[in-house]
């Protein structure tokens, strides 16, 4: 014999939703337009909890998660089938069946009326799902695009266009194609490329932004020495607070030529670098971190114009370029 | 009419350790002895204890008659409080129901059919054992873990919408008290 839930007085109908998790939450919400009432006016841990929604379309589901870079199980909540119609037919709600054609923007009404979520939305999508079942959700703010293959500069441009004005971009598939000066991505302040290819060399020399990651990146020691300059001579990276390089593992960078070429701050006790650089990027996923820049680990460079300093460290793996606060 | 303890909770050493007990009669006039640790639990309970002026010396002469629970949930209720007396005390789990582990003892006390669990539930709330209702609202909870709505309905018994809208007629054509 079920349950009667809603014989329950509330206080207890709102204790049992208290012990739901937010998936199961959602599962509830969409039995009826009573149930949804009853879930979307409680105070439900999952409201609380949830500041921040997370999106990630990967393969033929959706999932959603507090936070998926913590370790955290994903859990799928919708399932997208070519034939949805058919599949769902067991489980059909009116809620439901407006999925059929695509993920639209019911999806985050209801789960904005559900959860209420304080922050904007992070997205993750893979590329292979890039445009045929892209969600058309409103304040995104931070995407990550995964996946395997190549993601032509046109597609990021057109994903970017879609989903403007982003916090932060991290993207995992190497990019094929040109940057151009209209590129979106210039537009971005923090990115993040974990294979950043020659793309990602032509990304850096132009970008415009605070913060940039760059992960597998051939780059030569000239390069290196060009870009630092740039930013000495104020001639680019105006907005600069970080840049983090990884070099490519089968590519050689010259630090020992870099540091005889660079024009290196002289050692001045009054002025120290911080001891400890706690660097924030706030990119998708990317979590803070302390570097420390002991002296004899790191250079330090200023920008004639304006005095501001920077100091370059260089862990075995790539670079970090730290404009001090 | 005689009423004997169907059930005797009371155990040899709580009776050394705690002499206060008070006698409990269910609403199918079963007895139940309960320890006054054990009872505490229950606000309901102990708030009549204290309105009613019980004392170690008259407790035992004045059962207490509770006409809202009955002798089967009153049991799982006194089990549940003699094995909890002596639990420190936790904070409510306002918003955090998940958090705990419900203990093995307590989940076994609770394998129990929906009936007889929402009765439980009922009897519970109107005792106002926290602890209590926090488990077995989780075990209801437990219940919806990894279920689609078709399987959330069945299992909460949740009407659908139509269902929702034919019951809502049919209270409205309803004469009311005084048609």
């Amino acid at each position: 014999m079920p349950f009667k839930f809603f014989k329950f007085p509330v206080l207890i109908q709102e204790k049992i939703l208290k012990s739901l998790d937010e998936v199961d939450i959602l599962s509830l919400s969409i039995c009826s337009k009573r149930a949804k009432y009853a879930a979307i006016h409680t105070k439900t841990r999952a409201k609380t909890e949830i500041s921040k929604l997370w999106f990630t379309l990967f393969e033929d589901k959706v999932y959603s998660a507090r936070n998926p870079f913590r370790g955290e199980k994903l859990k799928p909540f919708i399932k997208i089938e070519e034939n949805s119609k058919k599949c769902v037919e067991g489980k059909s709600t009116e809620w439901m069946e407006k999925l059929d054609n695509n993920l639209t923007k019911a999806l985050q009404d209801h789960l904005n009326q559900l959860f209420r979520p304080t922050q904007p939305i992070s997205l993750l999508v893979n590329i292979n799902t890039l445009f045929e079942r892209l969600p058309t959700l409103t304040n995104v703010k931070d995407c990550g695009l995964t996946g395997e293959g190549v993601l032509t500069a046109e597609d990021l441009d057109r994903f970017l266009r879609m989903y403007p004005n982003l916090n932060s971009l991290s993207i995992g598939p190497e990019i094929t194609g040109d940057l151009t000066d209209t590129s979106e991505i210039l537009k971005v302040e923090r990115v993040n490329l974990k294979n950043s290819g020659e793309f990602g060399l032509s990304f850096l020399k132009k970008f415009p932004g605070k913060h940039i990651n760059l992960e597998n990146l051939n780059i030569t020691h000239l390069d290196l020495l060009e870009m630092i300059r740039g930013w000495m001579a104020n001639e680019a990276f105006q907005n600069l607070e970080s840049i983090g390089i990884v070099f490519h593992r089968d590519f050689e960078t010259r630090i020992d030529l870099l540091v005889e070429s660079l024009e290196t701050e002289r050692f001045d006790p009054a002025i120290r670098p911080p001891p400890v650089y706690h660097l924030d990027t706030k990119i998708i996923d990317i979590y803070s971190k302390e570097i420390s820049l002991e002296y004899h680990e790191c250079y330090n460079v200023v920008r004639t114009s304006d005095g501001k300093r920077a100091s370059i460290n260089f862990p075995w793996f790539g670079v970090n370029f730290l404009v001090w606060n | 009419m005689s009423v004997e303890p169907e059930v005797p909770i009371v155990q040899v050493e709580e009776v050394r350790e705690n002499p206060v007990l008070y006698k409990i009669i269910s609403s199918d006039n079963h007895v139940f002895t309960i320890s006054e640790h054990a009872v505490k639990l229950s606000k309901t309970l102990w708030d009549l204890i204290t309105n009613l002026g019980l004392t170690a010396e008259n407790a035992l002469d004045n059962p207490i008659p509770v006409e809202n629970v009955n002798g089967k949930n009153m049991e799982t209720i006194v089990q549940f409080c003699e094995r909890h007396k002596y639990d420190e005390e936790e904070p409510e789990y306002t918003n955090y129901i998940r958090e705990f582990v419900l203990p093995e003892w307590d989940r076994q006390l609770l394998s129990i059919d929906n009936e007889e669990l929402f009765q439980l539930i009922l009897a519970t709330n109107y005792l106002d054992i926290q602890k209590l209702m926090d488990y077995c609202c989780r075990v209801i909870g437990d219940m919806a873990k990894d279920k689609t709505p078709e399987e959330l309905r069945i299992i909460y018994g949740i009407p659908t919408d139509a269902e929702d809208d034919a019951l809502e007629r049919s209270a409205s054509d309803s004469p009311g008290p005084s048609g």
